[in-house]
Formats: structure tokens, C-alpha cells, sequence
């Protein structure tokens, strides 16, 4: 039998440097003594050290099968997605904290010994878990801490026993309340909702952290930054970023060509929330184009101008993209809905996990019933540019192509014009493609051309991958 | 719950429960059960007839009849759990009936027929379209008694603010009947877009100007406007009784304070338009003078009819146009003649116009019980007993209106000098109408023609008595409308190429509006006015109305350009987060009714209305917490809006490559010349001319070299945005072919970056672009939008930022008037919030002085109630948007320290304003200027040296 294990997430460039291929397979063996019982011998084993990824916190599955892994070993930063395809097992970094800062500043945040407090940590910090519990719990009785708790059947982290993953049911014996989210998992007092208690985070900001807070948007939060050793109060920017988030949707709504963007090919379920978005977007009268292309920069995205506005599906951090830079929005699937789905409301409950949207999570909202609307065209005017803008809700299924010529019932005679998005946009270009120039130029023998992909033609020696 | 188990106090009466239940669960299940069975066993009760002796369980007893027992089987009857309402809501909520215009329930009853007035709508050459305007408080309301100030708030507040149109049917001095569509528009510089809108559907104004306060702001900017529109400009002169009885002038002061007054719109006329036989004057009769509150209308012709009248043998027109200007009446030889046959004699209109008028005034204030009778007997004036007890004012007004009759004088001069709407059409179409005029439809709509293809142009939206619906206000320029048409209704952005912007709608009922009740209608013939009712939905702001099909040709006439700009902004967001749709249905519907105003999210995600200033707002956040969305709402504090600029060129040549490092584009920025900006703000220029045409402004206005004149590529943020980029690159050294291939994606870039400056994101004023060079890719793969576009803005940006960018704010002119000793006070006020005195001067023949100046818009919060603080209420001041101004100081200037709570001196400003703003919008604190700046670019300016105060 042979075990090839993916390693990735930054391994490369977090290990220790002089650290070579033994020395990784020998560490790797003393990380998986727990879990495999090693009936094989080590030296047979191939290593590949994969850090070619997309977002450095989520799975690669799709690399992995490429190489035929077994088993992936993701080591550093990480978003605790769940991924169905293969055994994974996190390893993480354990970043020294001390102690007796984290634990005044917590005093200092929190003079109220009676509050309610979760603490959340970035995963490098994991393990100090138990001893600053240890020290707060006996000042503050209603503190509860978060353990983290890698969803899904075949992921492990390491130092923790396979059995803690059966705690499906949500309410415990007390009246408690468990939630698990984005990979952590932490009990609330029973009668008591999560706006009730207010997070402590451990961690540098950044992705992580302003994912909770997107989330948990109704908590104050305070945040430890164990680097420089200082807390603070964060709650005030998160407004901000709400209010931004809702102009993102405006720019949603307003748009009527869509590009989806598929950020992740390793998070459970994106398959069926890219198909959801496909029907919520055509619902709403939109067009939608499918877009694969790895890691995103402003000059991949600006490629195709005829696109309005971007939908990003990836891991719940990767998904709040800071899009002010690009030529386009980008938004994540939730604002899309916001912005397609008439059931849908803004209401300053955000989702960043697109799971959470899909039939059978907890903020689904179904799209309402073609038969309830009135097929017709609803007017409204857009809070961006001022102008009118038309929601048509198009309840009927599109018009098969292979019926081109069949006559289409007219919607009782108060359409217009059909509106075609990329006609107008066509109309609107000073290049429309090659002209025919019948007489003017003169006639010519076929030569032969060009031959290969565009991004690398047979005749081009030397090409250039970069973009 | 069950009804009959809880008394009228909601104490249980029910039977027993089980004592021993402890679990609250199961009990409740057993009160479910218990329901259940109740409602199952109420049948078998009643089949039951014999009552007493057979054995019922105590649950199934029954104590108290049900209420549908009591109160029958019509009565429906709700019980109210506990506490599922909060006491302060009633549980039946009576009806409530919004209102927030003041109607007539009944048609009321005129001196004309109504029919009489449906008939003449189809005589276009007996229609005139009127706007009434004038400055603020200059009795244009009065002239028709205050009737159409419909809104509640506008007659709490003694202004105007929406306009209003009345429809009437007035004689002229020969008894001939006119239709008078006239809107009466709100003097308040605030809502001169109101005027715009009426302006837009009519042939021509009426400005009213105080006779005592003469020429004021917006006297002067009205003129302007309606010359702009090309409208036809009549004058009345209105309060000419404040002359007499305020500030007492003696007769022949009162003539040059008129005479003064008439030059003075001359003046402005000949500033203004080029068109050198556009003069008002008496003696043709496009002036008349007025007192609306005695009901004194006359014009030179008028009066010379009363003379006539009561002399007869008089050629009253001739004799009118001796009766202005430094002509003198002879009594020896009964001639006129230009000089003064003796130094003591008077001008004609001294001696024949005012001379009586001060005669009948100072008779009736002066003199009224013993001399009185005798004089109105001479002028043919009876007046009963009764009429002659009352108080002078309704006394004088009774006399004067006896003396000068109708307002026919007001009438003669509307329909000489203002055309009909067929007379006026070609001219209005020419400057609203987008399309041509040679075709059928263009030619059918100059005509006025009834049985043409339907076009009518609405330009406002008057909601209904409820604030529920909006009703589309037009005007008909061919074609008839009926109710119940279906019709299609063009957006603004409709052209012939992009139709998407346009519906088809059933037209509803159809009115003519008279202020405070409607005439409905059932068709309504070109040339007149015309309220839609059905149509609002599609309707934005301004609308084209046409015929469904069989018009394809029909383009769209021009939206509303209003003389002033919305430059004061809001923030508002509902108390309540739920609410918030309520709250943006409300701000559709303020959208709907205000003109000019803006109502928008910006990219921070905040709710921003924009308006022209505060009084302006004040009422827009009425109606949107009143009249449209009930709802509570916060408001942040007033801000402007900004823009950024340059005021150097930049010190060196800014580069950037793309990502793929294929091509490479070199730009600098640097001011436009004075006035430019404004130039292509205002359309005076347009970037959609053939390049000859736009070459030869810029090369014979601007002094552009042929070469930089011809090679203009885009204005940006967009085709009116005030900045320029030029392509300068030689085409020796720049491939020209292969740069035209990127001219859309740097086009684009450059929008993008014009769009939002880097300093706050704010839009980017007053600077023209330059390419100096750029080296692009021969493939066109490496030279795609997506490599050129980003790349295009990071180059504006880094040579904006190498430029010495400032901030720019709006500024206002401002007009106070205040007596002479309040004067000083007004400037103390100005100096504090760094306004500045540009005129200072008392105004004729009166003791008042008005005092010019400039001041910053967002100090102006506040500014008129300061003001009036200052002066005891004795000064009043108007402000009107005027123009852009650079703010003091640097902006990136990092060693100058914001203190909070204190006021920063003015080199701060710059600073202030920008870290402000930028932490409303929730960006970074600072600008992170390098990241405009690619890495040999960085290299490339610590090899010039150049210094920046602004660290990397």
C-alpha cells in the first residue's frame, strides 16, 4: 500500500527551515501515531509537499486526488471548512502567548466579573486553551470557551479523540445551548441567546476575526493581539463594514450580468450553492456566467468587462473580499441573495458561510413561488445611480435554444422590448469585432495561421504564464 | 385560549386542574386537549334537549355562554392574549385618514362655466402656458390670494414650496376669455428647481420683483433661467403700495425707484442674452405694475383705458405710450413734449398714473368718513353703507378693486407679449426635444397639432391627498390624451438605440389641476396642461408620453438642468433596522416629489439625500417621516460633498506598468484653465462634437495648441464631468495605431479613477490628464482591459497625487438684508465661519442695506438662525450654491494634528475635512500613498529627489 500525503496550507514556508524530507516524515510519523495504526513501513511512503492552493486556509481536495493522495495534512492557517472527499487532518502552529497579559487585559476589557463572555481563538492558539480557562473561570462564572471542532466525518486535528464529533443534537440535558460554527464549538446558558454575551478573541485581526464579527454582528468584541500584547474594544468598525457590505448589495441589484466566481473546489456543498445562485440569479432576471480562475487579482476579474458584478464562493474568510480595488464588486453568495431573493430582507443579520443559505441551513430562505408573483415587470429605482431599473422576475423556465424560431407568449403586451444585456453591451463598444470591409481590401490566398491555445501559440518559444 | 375557561379579568374560572401536575409542559398539552374536546362536544350539547339530570362532567359544564351566543353569529369576536400587543397600541386602531393638502370637497363655483373652460382647451391660440416666479416674498402667492399653498406645512410656514398649476379662464380688457395655465412657483432659492420644472412646460414667465425691494438674488437668477429656456419674459412689479404707505416716497421718488427697477432687469437682460430686442418696458407693455394686496393690477394701457373710459374721446393706446419715461404733459398747449414745459411740472406717469393712486390711498387711509363718499362718487365708485363701515385695508381693497376692475391689465400683457402654445411650440421643441424637428412627429408637435401622435413632456409628480400615489404633471405638445389610453411611457434614458428604459402603461383619470380641487376630463388636446393619473410607476423624475406603438421614432425631450445644485447632504438610517424598507419605499416616493433632489446609498452604505439647503431638507425629512413612511428616522449631522483637486503640475512623469509587464503608460496632471470645468458641467461644450468642432472651442476659448485640442479623448467621471484627459503622445515615438487599440481601457481607467479621487473618494474637479508616453503590448492578448484598465486609474492617481492634490468645497452666495445698524453684526456672523464680504450697499429709497458675500457651505449650517440671533431678527438672509473652492492646507499633510472638539485653524482645514470623511466612509485613516506607486516608480522619485512631506 502506498500513502501519499498532501501537505499544505504554507507548509513550506512555516516548517523550520533546514528542515528536510526526513525530518517532515518523521514528524509526520509522530503526528499520526494516534490516528493510523502505521502496518506499513514509513521509508516506502511518498511525500508530496503541496503549496499550490487557492486560499491558504482552505482544503485542496481536487490537488490532492490529482496525486492520488490518501490523506491530506493541512498544516497552519486554516478556516476548519469541512471537506467530504478525503481523511485530513490539521496540524497547527503554536504560537507562544503570555499568559499574564492576556489574562489582565482581559480584566482590564471585562471590570464585570458577571459577564457573559466566549472566548474565541485563531487556531495557533489553540492550545493555550485550558490554562486560561483554568485562571479566569474561578473570577468570571459565566465565561464559556470555545473548543474547536472540525465538522465533518473524516477530519481530525490534532490531539483530539474521534468521539467528541457526535454531539449532533444542539440542546444539551440542562437547557444548554451548543453552537457550533466556522469549526469551533461553545456552550450558551440556556434562556440566553449569543447577543447576549459578548466575545473575547485571541488572535491577530484579520480574516478570522472579522468573519466572527460579521457574524456575530449584534456581540461587542474584544480582541487580544498576543504579538503586540495589547487588547482592545472592536464593535466600533463593524457597523462600518455592514453599512459597506449593504452598498455591495445595491451594486447586486442593480447589476444584470453576473459572474460567479468558484473561489473553492474543496468546501463541502459548493456545487449545490453554485446551482442555487444559477436559479436565484435567473429568477431575478439576471445572467449568470461561470468563472474558475484559481487565485483572484484585480487584472484577472477587470478581463471581462461585460461583467457587473462578481459572486465569490469560497470559505467563509475567504469570502469577505475587500473588492474596492477591483474593476467590479465582488460579493458573497448571502448578499446576492439579499439582492436576487424577494423573500430575502436586509436586516443586519449577515451570513458569511454559504452553507448556512442552503436548503436544510439554518438562514435558508426558499425563493418565492413563481405562481405567487405576478409574472410582470416591477419598477424601481436604484439607490446608486438614481436611474430606473426593472426587476423582472422571469418564473418561467429559459427558452430551450433548440427552438430558436418558436414563438415565445408576449407578457401581456407590456413588454416593450426584450431587454439583452449583451447585445447592449456589445452596441455600447467601439471594437464590435472584425468587419467584413466587402470590397476594400483585396483578395488573398489563405494563409496559414496561427496554431495552439492562446496562451501559448506553437510558434511562441518563450511564454510568459504570469496572469 | 379558551374563552369560557377565564372571567372578564382573565382569571381562570375554568375547571380544577390537577393540583399534582407540576410539569407546565403537560399541563399546557392538556389545555390543548381540552380545547379539542370542548369544540368536539358543543354539537352533541345542543343535540341534547333535555337539561339537568343526566350526568356531565364538571370540564364538559358549561358556565357562560360563548360569545357567539351572546353576540350572535355577525359579530366577530377576537380575545386578545395577554400582552401580544403593547398597551399603547389599540387593539381596534381607528381610522386614519392622512392628509396633508388642504382640497376643495367640491368643484366650487366660478364665475365661468366649466364647460365653457373644456371648450377652450381646444383652441390652442386662446391657451397661454404662465409661470409665475419671483424672489422670495414677492407676492406671488398674493396675486392669487394664497390659494395655492395646498400643502398644510406650506401655509404654516408662509412659503412656498412644491409649485403649483392653476387653470382659469380670464378676460382680457376688450371681454375676449383666455385659458390661463399658470404655475405659481416657490420664490425660495431652496426650490428653484420647482421653478425649473414649470418653466420647462411653459411659454412664458411672469417674474414678480417688490417694488420696494427691487432687484434681488433670485430676481437675478430667474431672469437668467428663463433666458436660458428661452422663454418670453414679462415683469410685475408687485407691493407698489409699500412705496406709498411704508416707506413714503413722494411721487416722483416712487417713479425712479420703479424706473430703477426696470433698468435694472434690462441690465441683466442684455448680460444674459444675446438677443438685443428683449427689453421690458411699460410703454410695451410687458411690464405692469401691482398691488396684490389691494387689488391693484395695471399696466400703462389699462390705465390709460380708465381714463378713457371715464373721458372717453381718448385714443388710449397712443395715450398709453406717452405715459412713460421723460415725457411732459403741456395742460397749456394739451401737448406732450420731451422737456419740462416748467421746472415744477411732472413726468406723465407721475401726473396721470401715481399721482391719482396716491390721491385714492391717501383718501381712503386718511380720510374716510367725511370726504370720502363725495370723491368715490366722482370716480363712479358707489359703495353702500355698510361696505363704507369696514376697516381701512378690506376698505382700500374694495375701492381699488371697483376702481381698476379684473386683473384685465395683468391678462392684456400675458397674451400679448407671452405666445399661445401653438405659437411657442417650434420654440419649445427646439430646446427640450431631443430629436429632430424636419420629421412628422417634429413637425405635428410645432404645430400643436390635436389629431398628431401623442407627445407629452411631465416634469413633475404631485402626489395624491394621502401620500400613496403619485400623479404625473405634463404638458401635451401633439396628440390628444384620453383616459383610459393605454400609453408608453419613455424614462430619461431612453434613446432609440437602448429602449429599455420605457413601458407601456394604461393611462387612469386625467385633470386639470386648479390648485385646490381638479376638473377631471375625459381627453385632453396638445397645448395644454394635463394631470396623469396611472403612469407614475416608470417615472423617475421627468417623462416622455407617447403612443404605444406606431411612434417608434418618438425620442425623448431633455431632462430638467436646473440652475443650482444639490450640494448639502444627509444621512439617514430608521430607528428601528426592520423598518428600513418602509423607510426606502418613503425615499422613492420624496424622490418622486422633489425635483432636484438625490437620494442614494454611497459606497460606505449609508443612506444619503442630497439637497439644495436647509430649509430644502427640512422639508424633504417631512415629508418622509410624515407624509410618505411614518416611521422614525435618524439623521446625521449635515455634510457637503467634496471634490478633490490639483493646483500644480505633477513634479515628474508618473508611470505604471501593467501586471503582466507588457505595457507601460506615463501621464501628468495639472489644472484646467478657468471656467472649463464649468464649461463642460454646463454643456457648453460636449465631448460628443466632431473633434473639428471641439478643437476649434478649446484651441479659440481656452488658447489649446492644435495638437493637444485635437487629441481630447474623454471627459470624465463622465460626458459632463469637469475633467479632461488628453492624449499628448508625439507619433514619433508612440505608436498611435496600437495605442487607439487601449483608448477604451485607458478611457476607462480613467473614469474609474476620476470617479473616486484618492484623497477620500470623492470626485476628482478641475484637472486635465495628460498620456506623455506609452508602450503597449503588439499582442493584443497582453493588452486586454483587465491588464490596462486598473493600471490606467493607478497612473492617474499617482501623477493627481504628484500634482499637489487639495480638497475643493462648494461655496455659497449669500444675500443679507438688514438695516443699517445691524450691518456690523453680519459681518461678525460671516467672519466666524470664514465667510467674506464681497458687496455692501444700501438699497435704493429705502433704509435697508443688502450685503453680498461668499461662505462655505458647510459652515452655513445654522447660519440664518445665527444670524437672525445676531441681528434681533432684523436681517434675513438667502444662499444659494454659487460655485467650488479650494479648502486651506494640505491634505496629506501628516505633522498637522486633528485635535477633537477644538476649532482647527484654517491650514488644518484640508486635513480635517479629508481624515473626516474618510473615517465616515469606514476607509483607512490615511491615504497609503504608495500604493499607487509601482516599485521602479518609488526608485525613480528617490532619484529625482523629490520631496515629499508625506512619508511612502
Amino acid at each position: 500500500m502506498c500513502l501519499i500525503i498532501l501537505m499544505e496550507g504554507g507548509a513550506k514556508e512555516k516548517c523550520p527551515s533546514g528542515m528536510d524530507n526526513s525530518f517532515i516524515l518523521f514528524y509526520l510519523q509522530a503526528l499520526f501515531w494516534p490516528l493510523f495504526v502505521l502496518s506499513f513501513d514509513i521509508r516506502h511512503h511518498n511525500l508530496i509537499v503541496n503549496t499550490l492552493d487557492i486560499s491558504s486556509c482552505c482544503v485542496d481536495e481536487v490537488a490532492a486526488e490529482h496525486v492520488g493522495a490518501d490523506c491530506i495534512v493541512h498544516y497552519g492557517r486554516a478556516c476548519l471548512s469541512p471537506s467530504r472527499r478525503l481523511p485530513l487532518m490539521y496540524v497547527f502552529e503554536r504560537k507562544p502567548v503570555v499568559l499574564e497579559t492576556c489574562v489582565s487585559s482581559f480584566r482590564e476589557l471585562y471590570p464585570n466579573r458577571q459577564s457573559h463572555v466566549i472566548l474565541l481563538y485563531d487556531v495557533n492558539y489553540d492550545h493555550i486553551n485550558d490554562d486560561l480557562l483554568a485562571l479566569l473561570s474561578s473570577e468570571y462564572p459565566n465565561i464559556s470557551a470555545s473548543t474547536l471542532h472540525v465538522d465533518g466525518e473524516l477530519c481530525y486535528s490534532h490531539g483530539e479523540t474521534h468521539g467528541q464529533h457526535n454531539v449532533s443534537s444542539s440542546q444539551c440535558q440542562n437547557g444548554d445551548q451548543v453552537v457550533q460554527q466556522f469549526g469551533r464549538q461553545f456552550v450558551l446558558k440556556s434562556g440566553l441567546t449569543i447577543e447576549d454575551y459578548s466575545v473575547f478573541f485571541i488572535g491577530h485581526e484579520g480574516a478570522t476575526m472579522t468573519n466572527f464579527m460579521m457574524t456575530w454582528n449584534r456581540c461587542s468584541f474584544c480582541s487580544f493581539d498576543p504579538v503586540t500584547m495589547t487588547g482592545r474594544t472592536e464593535s466600533v468598525s463593524i457597523n462600518k463594514a455592514l453599512m459597506k457590505r449593504y452598498y455591495a448589495i445595491e451594486r447586486a441589484k442593480d447589476a444584470s450580468v453576473v459572474g460567479i466566481l468558484v473561489g473553492t473546489l474543496g468546501v463541502a456543498n459548493y456545487l449545490t450553492i453554485i446551482e442555487q445562485l444559477k436559479e436565484t440569479i435567473h429568477r431575478a432576471g439576471k445572467k449568470s456566467y461561470m468563472f474558475a480562475m484559481g487565485k483572484l487579482n484585480v487584472a484577472k476579474l477587470a478581463n471581462f468587462l461585460e461583467i457587473d458584478i462578481y459572486v465569490l464562493i469560497a470559505c467563509p474568510e475567504n469570502s469577505l473580499l475587500d473588492s474596492s480595488e477591483f474593476y467590479k464588486p465582488v460579493v458573497t453568495p448571502f448578499e446576492m441573495e439579499v439582492a436576487c431573493n424577494k423573500k430575502r430582507e436586509w436586516s443586519g443579520e449577515y451570513v458569511t458561510d454559504f452553507r448556512d443559505l442552503l436548503p436544510g441551513g439554518s438562514k435558508h430562505v426558499a425563493l418565492a413561488n413563481p405562481d405567487d408573483l405576478e409574472d410582470g415587470d416591477e419598477t424601481d429605482v436604484s439607490l446608486i445611480t438614481g436611474a430606473l431599473r426593472m426587476t423582472r422576475f422571469s418564473s418561467s423556465e429559459p427558452v430551450s435554444s433548440s427552438h430558436d424560431s418558436s414563438l415565445v407568449l408576449r407578457n401581456q403586451a407590456l413588454t416593450v422590448a426584450n431587454a439583452n444585456t449583451a447585445a447592449t453591451f456589445l452596441a455600447g463598444r467601439s471594437w464590435q469585432g472584425l468587419e467584413q470591409k466587402l470590397g476594400e481590401t483585396p483578395v488573398v490566398k489563405a494563409l496559414e495561421g496561427r496554431k495552439g491555445i492562446a496562451i501559448a501559440y506553437e510558434e511562441e518559444p518563450t511564454i510568459d504564464r504570469d496572469h | 385560549m379558551e374563552t369560557d375557561l377565564y372571567d372578564e379579568f382573565g382569571n381562570y374560572i375554568g375547571p380544577e386542574l390537577d393540583s399534582d401536575e407540576d410539569d407546565d409542559l403537560e399541563a399546557d398539552d392538556r389545555d390543548v386537549d381540552e380545547a379539542d374536546e370542548d369544540d368536539e362536544d358543543e354539537p352533541a350539547d345542543a343535540d341534547e334537549d333535555v337539561p339537568g339530570m343526566e350526568v356531565v362532567l364538571h370540564e364538559d359544564k358549561k358556565y357562560y355562554p360563548t360569545a357567539e351566543e351572546v353576540y350572535g353569529p355577525e359579530v366577530e369576536t377576537l380575545v386578545q392574549e395577554e400582552d401580544a400587543q403593547p398597551l399603547t397600541e389599540p387593539i381596534i386602531k381607528p381610522v386614519r385618514n392622512k392628509q396633508f393638502t388642504l382640497m376643495e370637497q367640491e368643484l366650487p363655483s366660478t364665475v365661468y362655466d366649466m364647460e365653457f373652460l373644456a371648450d377652450l382647451m381646444d383652441s390652442p391660440e386662446l391657451i397661454r402656458n404662465v409661470t409665475l416666479c419671483g424672489h422670495l416674498h414677492h407676492g406671488k402667492v398674493k396675486h392669487s390670494l394664497r390659494y395655492t399653498d395646498i400643502l398644510f406645512t406650506e401655509q404654516e410656514r408662509g412659503v412656498g414650496i412644491k409649485s403649483t398649476p392653476v387653470t382659469m379662464v380670464l378676460p382680457d380688457s376688450r371681454g375676449k376669455s383666455f385659458l390661463f395655465n399658470i404655475m405659481d412657483t416657490p420664490g425660495h432659492v431652496n426650490f428653484s428647481d420647482e421653478v425649473t420644472s414649470g418653466i420647462r412646460l411653459s411659454d412664458g414667465i411672469v417674474l414678480f420683483i417688490d417694488a420696494a425691494e427691487g432687484v434681488m438674488l433670485n430676481t437675478e437668477r430667474l431672469i437668467k433661467h428663463a433666458v436660458q429656456e428661452r422663454l418670453a419674459i414679462t415683469i410685475c412689479i408687485n407691493k407698489v403700495d409699500r412705496l406709498i404707505v411704508e416707506l413714503k416716497l413722494p411721487p416722483t421718488d416712487a417713479y425712479y425707484k420703479l424706473r430703477h427697477i426696470v433698468d435694472e432687469v434690462n441690465a441683466m437682460l442684455s448680460t444674459y442674452s444675446t438677443d438685443e430686442n428683449l427689453v421690458v418696458s411699460p410703454l410695451l407693455g410687458n411690464v405692469c405694475f401691482a398691488s396684490s394686496q389691494y387689488c391693484v393690477c395695471f399696466t400703462l394701457g389699462s390705465f390709460a383705458k380708465i381714463y378713457s373710459d371715464t373721458y372717453g374721446d381718448i385714443n388710449y393706446t397712443e395715450f398709453a405710450k406717452r405715459l412713460w419715461g421723460d415725457i411732459y404733459f403741456n395742460p397749456k398747449t394739451r401737448k406732450f413734449t420731451k422737456k419740462a414745459p416748467t421746472s415744477n411740472s411732472q413726468r406723465s406717469f407721475v401726473e396721470f398714473v401715481l399721482e391719482p393712486l396716491y390721491k385714492i390711498l391717501s383718501q381712503v387711509v386718511g380720510d374716510c368718513d367725511t370726504s370720502l363718499p363725495r370723491v368715490l362718487d366722482e370716480l363712479g365708485i358707489h359703495l353702500v353703507k355698510e361696505e363704507l363701515k369696514l376697516n381701512i385695508r378690506p376698505l382700500l381693497r374694495l375701492v381699488c378693486k371697483r376702481f381698476f376692475g379684473e386683473f384685465t391689465g395683468f391678462v392684456d400683457m400675458c397674451v400679448q407679449h407671452i405666445p399661445s402654445p401653438q405659437g411657442g411650440a417650434k420654440n419649445k421643441i427646439e430646446h427640450s426635444y431631443t430629436g429632430g424637428l424636419d420629421s412628422d412627429l417634429g413637425e405635428a408637435m410645432a404645430e400643436c397639432d390635436p389629431d398628431g401622435p401623442l407627445m407629452c413632456h411631465t416634469t413633475k409628480m404631485y402626489s395624491t391627498e394621502d401620500g400613496v400615489q403619485f400623479h404625473a404633471f405634463g404638458r401635451v405638445l401633439s396628440g390628444t390624451i384620453q383616459a383610459g389610453q393605454p400609453v408608453k411611457v419613455l424614462g430619461e434614458n431612453y434613446t432609440l438605440e437602448d429602449e429599455e428604459d420605457s413601458q407601456v402603461c394604461t393611462v387612469g383619470r386625467l385633470w386639470i389641476n386648479v390648485a385646490r380641487y381638479q376638473i377631471e376630463v375625459n381627453r385632453v388636446p396638445a397645448g395644454n396642461w394635463v394631470l396623469i393619473e396611472g403612469c407614475d410607476q416608470p417615472i423617475v423624475k421627468t417623462a416622455t408620453i407617447t403612443e404605444p406603438r406606431g411612434n417608434e421614432e418618438a425620442q425623448i425631450f431633455r431632462p430638467l438642468k436646473f440652475n443650482t445644485a444639490s450640494v448639502i447632504k444627509i444621512a439617514v438610517e430608521p430607528v428601528n433596522p426592520s423598518e428600513l424598507p418602509k423607510m426606502l419605499d418613503g425615499l422613492r416616493k420624496v424622490n418622486k416629489s422633489y425635483p432636484s433632489l438625490t437620494t442614494k446609498v454611497e459606497e460606505s452604505g449609508e443612506h444619503v439625500i442630497l439637497g439644495t439647503g436647509e430649509l430644502y431638507l427640512d422639508c424633504v425629512m417631512h415629508d418622509l417621516r410624515k407624509m410618505y413612511s411614518e416611521i422614525d428616522i435618524k439623521v446625521a449631522d449635515p455634510v457637503v460633498t467634496f471634490c478633490e483637486t490639483v493646483v500644480e503640475t505633477s513634479s515628474l512623469k508618473c508611470f505604471a506598468e501593467t501586471p503582466n509587464k507588457k505595457n507601460k503608460i506615463t501621464m501628468i496632471a495639472e489644472p484646467l484653465e478657468k471656467g472649463l470645468a464649468e464649461d463642460i458641467e454646463n454643456e457648453v461644450v460636449q465631448i460628443t462634437w466632431n473633434r473639428k468642432k471641439l478643437g476649434e472651442f478649446f484651441q479659440t476659448k481656452y488658447d489649446w495648441d492644435l495638437l493637444a485640442a485635437r487629441s481630447i479623448w474623454a471627459f470624465g467621471p463622465d460626458t459632463t464631468g469637469p475633467n479632461i484627459l488628453v492624449d499628448d503622445t508625439l507619433p514619433s515615438e508612440v505608436d498611435k495605431a496600437l495605442l487607439g487599440s487601449v483608448k477604451d481601457s485607458i478611457v476607462q481607467g480613467f473614469q474609474w479613477g476620476t470617479r473616486e479621487g484618492p484623497l477620500c473618494d470623492e470626485p476628482i474637479r478641475n484637472v486635465k490628464f495628460k498620456i506623455l508616453d506609452a508602450v503597449i503590448a503588439q499582442e493584443p492578448l497582453h493588452r486586454g482591459g483587465g491588464q490596462v484598465i486598473p493600471t490606467a486609474r493607478r497612473v492617474v492617481y499617482s501623477a493627481f497625487l504628484m500634482a499637489t492634490p487639495r480638497l475643493m468645497e462648494p461655496y455659497y452666495f449669500v444675500e443679507v438684508q438688514a438695516p443699517a445698524d445691524c450691518v456690523s453684526a453680519v459681518y461678525t456672523v460671516l467672519a466666524r465661519r470664514r465667510g467674506h464680504v464681497t458687496q455692501d450697499a444700501p438699497i435704493p429709497g429705502s433704509p435697508l442695506y443688502t450685503i453680498k458675500a461668499f461662505i462655505p457651505a458647510i459652515d452655513s449650517f445654522g447660519f440664518e438662525t445665527d444670524l437672525r440671533t445676531h441681528t434681533q431678527g432684523q436681517a434675513f438672509s438667502l444662499s444659494v450654491f454659487h460655485h467650488w473652492q479650494i479648502v486651506p492646507g494640505d491634505p496629506l499633510d501628516k505633522s498637522i494634528v486633528i485635535r477633537p472638539l477644538e476649532p482647527q485653524p484654517a491650514p488644518h482645514l484640508a486635513r480635517e475635512f479629508m481624515i473626516k470623511t474618510r473615517r465616515r466612509k469606514g476607509l483607512s485613516e490615511d491615504v497609503s500613498i504608495s500604493k499607487f506607486f509601482d516599485d521602479p516608480m518609488l526608485l525613480e522619485l528617490a532619484k529625482q529627489d523629490v520631496v515629499l512631506n508625506y512619508p511612502m
